[in-house]
């Protein structure tokens, strides 16, 4: 501020003999201001003088004036006033005077540009923006607002010490959605945040003038100009980046990785993945999530992720805050969540805040679009195996908005393609729904809907239905107390359900049932303390219950005896707080603990084992009756979180993190890839919560610009108490599951290497990850042990990874995009030996994961083309066409022994092994 | 422990991928071990039946061809826990054989076993479990398949726990008759031991066949499938060759299956319930990763660390056999025979060209004129004048009742 009024005071005689002439006869005037606005100056001179100004008040609402002049000519004042600084004034024969800003002055200006009926005191640009259609308006509109000043607080009044908070909501301006994780950064001092999954911010500083810097994914970057007398709010809207691309596009301020706090964190918006080109074409967020560093799969048909040597039950998948057990449809061929409703993807995979807990790995938190506020609007795509509709928009008036979505299948024309007929008697369908509904009550109260529901049903041959279901709802209020604090309350119901029903031989006939179930509530608070503090609180509570099995007969004449397996309870807390802390303008820190508290709970029959003896039914010494709501076992334990970032420079910054986390769950699978049959179960006395350790190292450097980013993350990892099932585990059914599996602990280690170009004609990135997985079965108590105990490579360790992501857009119609893949085999267990037995030829097997299959290379290409792009056409179309596995390459799934006609005989079985066009329509209205 | 199988079906459903998915031979490079374990295979049989017990050592997994490899010269014997040995004396190499055991069910045994190096093995203890008979083999024609099962059921409950042989046994005919053989230059009259119209083929079943149940209300097993056998439906084109070169032989004449049941312990169960699992079913997307197998119930005592393969039962002997001709199967139609035939005259002087190379022609018959002149001999491709040229044996088995 000092600055702006010394540049206005500094006198500048060169303009002033420009104007000379005019000067001359101009009349003389007096004027004594301090600290006064620039229309406090209009009207002094106007009153006094024939001059008549013409002004972008947007532009001049910034400047502060302290002027002391006596009887001078109006020109003398100017050029005083002015000076050094970008202002320009001219005045014509007609003693008009105009003020313009960094610009030349041309004979002839845009009608309207100084109309001063533009002048709009409300900091709140949102009124201001919804009459405008064109883009070029808004356009024009964009570049006015980034000029124009906004006076946070009581305007006018002198500056006071001290600090306020600026916050609000970043939203998409086309359909009023928020930005979640979007980024306002000023450069003095280095201090940035990023938006909430509501797309709010709140940012406390000095109070003063600034320049906001906002940068989100996939939008075009853009500034504000902020005076801040007092705590106030402002919302900005973004405009999506595919519209500018006519425009030079700045990427001045992509620096967000650089001054971010957190580490191990990626991004992803729906639209770069749509870019990223996927079997059968339907943007896929979990395959495109696979595709970043650190994340691997034990194979193609596979939805279960591996993050950074984590197993894949040891990710947190929230779709919209509500947990879902099983993300895929089609046993894996795709994932559950409609493209067309998700919003963004994080995953959080290094530094996972505190408010997260109860899986080792990752968080990946899948936010959904709230719905377009603005006008009724629809998209929806046809492939060739599904087919979806979304349909949103206001309800009543911008207040409440709704966003309801489909998606089905008619997917049994692909099995009527298999040869063997016991595929073409076998039919599959699946479809999932979304519902969303937001209110914002007033600017403090918002309230979020949110439900979801996928079904997926499969007949093999006419007789064996296997079905599986995610149901998920919740509500969340959030309140903002004041600018600086804010809270939000969430209550949730998440169920997984599968059954498989078998009716072919009426003696056998079965209905086999599982469930889990579960009620959360949580508060979460965060308060902005300041500019040197943010802190977050809060508490969660889950409670589980699962149905772990039920054996029904199904039909009169079925012999099955009905079993059910106790339903087992649990309550699993936590209570947490953190605080960002930024301890100079080169150095922040964050600190976070979470004390959980895990109880399992009655009623129970719980069975005891002889001391120090391993866990079988020979050992079993006792049951032990707990009756309802009895406190079983109680397992309690903090999590620590920490990360610290050093800025080394503008571009280049160096970050530290630790984290612990604990988990209550246990998928058990014997499978390589996850199926929907697999189980879940709580801990319990007789298993132990899983436990998990990361330390991580990252050095990020922005190039170019910024425009492009690259970053190095080192990490170890150690887990402990992960269940790894024991030669013949019986999983599903039985009632002392723990005398099957064995505790086994692990360690991972890994370097990702990553070069981003998020934005320009040529966008994507290239990452490489070297990475190690390893398990280790050390259980005193387990009998014999997988390769005897020393440690053996994970399913999913596949210590090199390449990943290519590319887009190339040609013009606003024409896109291309290629995804590349190279990766280790995944290890195998091959034979050693081969033997008679039994009427064949059979293999021995000994130590686990001791071999690989053949590498893994892919190549995927799409063609995206957009239909017109007139904002004002009712219907947006877009077709995607493209070759999954360009190369055609047979990479192996698996390589395997198996015996053939009594001959023991070697297969390599590739899952795509053949290239694969897909062609989809999408479509938005 | 309870058994539920429906793991294994959608494992089988993992091939729901088969659409895009290719299963190609290939053999992995795998490391020589030198792993050299005794592997036992038998059950103990408690009836006038034998009990056979084949002893082999494990070999390196190679991709050529594998060559059994017998212990021979080992001291194989069953020991009563109280009282009586029952030696069993080595037949061929490798295969331990006593035959008409008759076990006591009060009291336990221990199968055991001496290397002809001294080293000595020994069961663990083993009980004479009750088998009950069986109920009833029946069998369904469809799809192009003949499928077979197997019923049984303990009225005591008691037994739950089975595992069944097949053995396939049937009899087939050359597509023409042959008079004639080829010996020492001439084309003589075959002998009633000679003749090769008529053939004897066998087969025994590969995949481990069991069952349970345990999760039942009553020991019953209602129709557990045991042996599919492919049989050829289209009767044109004759040429079509399945998948298994025998298929087309096994209805054309007479059919036999004998069913073998052995009653097994929960971890008998188990233990064949895994190796099954790791050993014919891998290979689909939710196959269960192979893992070091369960060990069985014999241990070598001289190194008890060395592990030994197969896991020996002792039940009471039940078995059954039923019969099935063409017309059950078929319906009253005969298919073609499989193989394009035919027939050829070899004039006089060509006679030793075409017949002395053996196996390629078969003579069938003297071509006379009217006038009783010899023209020459009426030939035919092996395959289609000699029954024994497609696998079998012209010797009828002894039981054989037709």
């Amino acid at each position: 501020m000092k600055n702006a009024t010394l540049k206005i005071c500094i006198l500048l005689l060169l303009l002033q003999a420009a104007f000379q002439s005019n000067a001359q006869r101009a009349p003389l005037i007096s004027l004594h201001l301090e600290n006064a606005g620039f229309g406090d100056l209009v009207n002094a001179i106007e009153s006094a003088t024939p001059y008549h100004f013409y002004f972008d008040s947007a532009q001049t609402n910034e400047m502060l004036i302290t002027l002391d002049v006596n009887n001078k000519p109006v020109t003398a004042v100017l050029t005083q006033l002015f000076g050094k600084s970008d202002w320009h004034f001219a005045i014509d024969d007609d003693m008009n005077i105009l003020i313009t800003r960094k610009q030349e002055i041309h004979s002839s200006l845009p009608v309207g540009f100084f109309d001063r009926s533009n002048e709009t005191d409300s900091s709140d640009e949102m009124g201001y923006l919804d009459s405008l259609r064109d883009e070029s308006e808004m356009q024009k509109l964009n570049a006015s607002l980034e000029n124009k000043l906004f006076t946070i607080g009581t305007p006018g009044a002198p500056l006071k010490k001290g600090k306020a908070t600026i916050a609000g909501y970043i939203k998409d301006l086309r359909n009023g959605e928020p930005l979640v994780g979007a980024t306002l950064s000023i450069d003095h001092p280095g201090i940035g945040v990023a938006t909430d999954q509501f797309g709010y911010y709140s940012l406390t500083l000095p109070r003063g003038r600034y320049l906001l810097r906002i940068s989100s994914v996939g939008m075009k970057d853009t500034k504000r100009q902020v005076i801040l007398n007092s705590d106030g709010k402002l919302n900005i809207e973004m405009t999506d980046y595919v519209q500018s691309l006519k425009s030079v596009i700045v990427s001045s301020d992509k620096t967000s990785n650089v001054k971010g706090m957190q580490m191990g964190v990626e991004r992803l918006n729906m639209k770069l993945i749509k870019q990223v080109p996927v079997v059968f074409g339907e943007a896929d967020v979990l395959r495109t999530v696979l595709t970043l560093p650190g994340v691997t799969s034990a194979g193609e048909a596979s939805t279960g992720i591996n993050v950074r040597g984590g197993s894949s039950d040891q990710n947190l998948i929230l779709f919209n805050g509500s947990t879902v057990y099983n993300p895929s449809h089609l046993f894996g061929f795709f994932t559950s969540f409609n493209p067309d409703v998700v919003k963004d993807v994080d995953l959080y995979k290094g530094s996972i805040p505190e408010k997260y807990g109860g899986r080792l790995s990752s968080v990946l938190d899948i936010s959904t679009r709230d719905g377009n506020s603005k006008k009724f609007s629809g998209s929806g795509g046809i492939g060739p195996l599904t087919s979806r509709l979304t349909l949103e928009g206001p309800v009543f008036n911008d207040k409440t908005t709704f966003l309801v979505a489909g998606r089905t299948t008619y997917s049994d024309w692909i099995l009527k393609a298999i040869p063997d007929q016991d595929y073409s008697n076998s039919t599959a369908s699946f479809y999932d729904l979304n519902l969303n509904l937001k209110h914002e009550m007033n600017g403090k109260n918002t309230f979020y809907l949110t439900g979801y529901l996928s079904k997926d049903r499969f007949r093999y041959n006419g007789d064996t239905l296997y079905r599986y279901e995610n149901a998920n709802a919740n509500m969340k209020w959030k309140h903002n107390f004041n600018n600086q604090f804010y809270g939000v309350f969430m209550a949730g119901y998440d169920r997984y359900v599968y059954s498989v029903v078998s009716t072919l031989n009426p003696i056998n006939a079965f209905n086999l049932g599982y469930n889990i179930n579960q009620g959360n509530f949580r508060a979460d608070f965060y308060y902005s303390a300041g500019s040197s503090h943010t802190i977050d609180f809060g508490l969660a509570t889950i409670y589980y219950k699962l149905n772990p099995g039920s054996y029904q007969p199904v039909g009169n004449q079925s012999l099955v005896t009905p079993t059910t397996l106790q339903s087992e309870q649990a309550e699993e807390s936590a209570v947490y707080l953190g605080d960002k802390f930024n301890l100079s303008s080169k150095i922040s820190l964050q600190g976070g603990v979470r004390f959980n508290i895990y109880n399992y709970l009655g009623p129970h029959d719980v069975y005891t084992y002889a001391a120090g003896q391993p866990l079988s039914a020979a050992t079993l010494e006792d049951t032990v009756h707990y009756g309802t709501n009895a406190f079983i076992k109680t397992y309690m334990a903090p999590d620590f979180r920490f990360s610290g970032k050093y800025e080394i420079s503008e571009n280049a910054s160096l970050k530290v993190s630790y984290n612990s986390l604990q988990e209550y769950l246990h998928l058990l699978t014997q499978t390589t890839s996850i199926s929907p049959t697999d189980t879940w179960i709580l801990s319990d006395p007789n298993i132990k919560p899983q436990r998990g350790d990361q330390y991580s190292l990252g050095y990020y450097q922005n190039l170019k610009s910024n425009t492009i980013e690259t970053s190095v993350e080192v990490y170890y990892k150690d887990m402990y108490h992960y269940l790894d099932y024991k030669s013949g585990a019986q999983l599903v059914m039985n009632p002392h599951v723990e005398t099957d599996v064995i505790n086994t602990n692990g360690k991972s280690y890994g370097v990702e290497f990553l070069i981003k170009k998020p934005t320009g004609k040529l966008n994507g990135w290239i990452s490489y990850t070297y990475s190690r997985a390893l398990l280790k079965e050390d259980d005193p108590l387990a009998g014999q042990l997988v390769n005897n105990g020393n440690y053996y490579p994970a399913d999913f360790d596949r210590p090199n990874n390449l990943n290519i992501i590319a887009n190339y857009r040609f013009s606003h119609r024409f896109s291309i995009s290629t995804n590349m893949v190279y990766s280790t085999g995944r290890p195998i267990t091959l034979p050693v030996a081969v033997y008679y037995l039994a009427g064949s030829e059979r293999v021995y097997y000994s130590e686990r994961n001791q071999n690989r299959i053949p590498d893994y290379f892919r190549t995927d290409l799409s063609l995206n083309i957009e239909g017109n792009q007139k904002v004002r056409k009712f219907k947006h179309s877009s077709w995607t066409l493209g070759v999954y596995n360009l190369t055609a390459r047979k990479n192996p799934y698996s390589v395997y022994f198996t015996e053939v006609n009594g001959v023991i005989k070697g297969y390599k079985l590739s899952i795509f092994g053949t290239a694969i066009p897909f062609i989809t329509y999408n479509f938005k209205f | 422990m309870m058994i539920y199988d429906f793991k294994r079906k959608l494992i089988i459903y993992g091939v729901i991928l088969a659409f895009f998915n290719c299963k190609q031979p290939y053999f992995p490079p795998v490391a020589k071990s030198n792993l050299s374990y005794l592997v036992v295979d038998g059950t103990i049989l408690s009836g006038p039946d034998s009990t056979i017990i084949n002893l082999s050592r494990t070999e390196n997994v190679t991709d050529s061809a594998y060559s059994p490899n017998p212990e021979t010269g080992a001291t194989v014997s069953l020991a009563g826990v109280n009282n009586g040995t029952y030696p069993l004396t080595e037949i061929t190499p490798g295969k331990y054989v006593i035959v008409g055991l008759t076990l006591s069910t009060s009291q336990q045994y221990h199968l055991k076993i001496t290397r002809s190096n001294g080293e000595t093995y020994q069961s663990d203890t083993l009980s004479v479990k009750y088998n009950p008979p069986i109920d009833s083999i029946t069998y369904s024609v469809n799809n192009g398949a003949v499928h077979f099962f197997v019923s049984t059921h303990d009225p005591a409950n008691n037994t739950r726990y089975y595992r069944w042989a097949c053995q396939e046994t049937w009899q087939y005919h050359s597509t023409s008759t042959s008079q004639l053989v080829y010996q020492n230059g001439n084309t003589i009259t075959r002998t009633a031991a000679q003749r090769v119209y008529y053939c004897w083929n066998a087969d025994q079943s590969t995949d481990i066949l069991i069952g349970s149940s345990a999760n039942l209300n009553q020991d019953v097993i209602y129709e557990d499938p045991i042996l599919v056998d492919s049989v050829l439906i289209s009767v044109y084109p004759p040429n079509i060759q399945l998948a298994d070169p025998t298929a087309n032989q096994k209805f054309t004449v007479e059919y036999s299956l004998l069913v073998n049941q052995f009653a097994l312990t929960a971890g008998a169960f188990n233990y064949w319930q895994n190796l099954k699992q790791i050993t014919e079913e891998l290979g689909t997307i939710f196959s269960p990763e192979p893992s070091s197998e369960l060990g069985g119930n014999m241990q070598c005592l001289t190194n008890p660390n060395e592990p030994v393969i197969g896991y020996v039962s002792a039940c009471t002997e039940q078995n059954q056999r039923i019969y099935l001709n063409p017309s059950q199967i078929y319906g009253g139609t005969t298919p073609d025979p499989p193989l394009g035939c035919y027939t050829f005259l070899i004039v006089p002087d060509s006679i030793n060209y075409y017949l002395s190379s053996s196996f390629v022609f078969t003579p069938l018959d003297s071509d006379v004129t009217t006038t009783g002149v010899f023209i020459g001999i009426i030939a035919a491709p092996a395959i289609c004048g000699d029954c024994t040229m497609l696998g079998g044996s012209n010797q009828k088995p002894a039981w054989w009742p037709f």
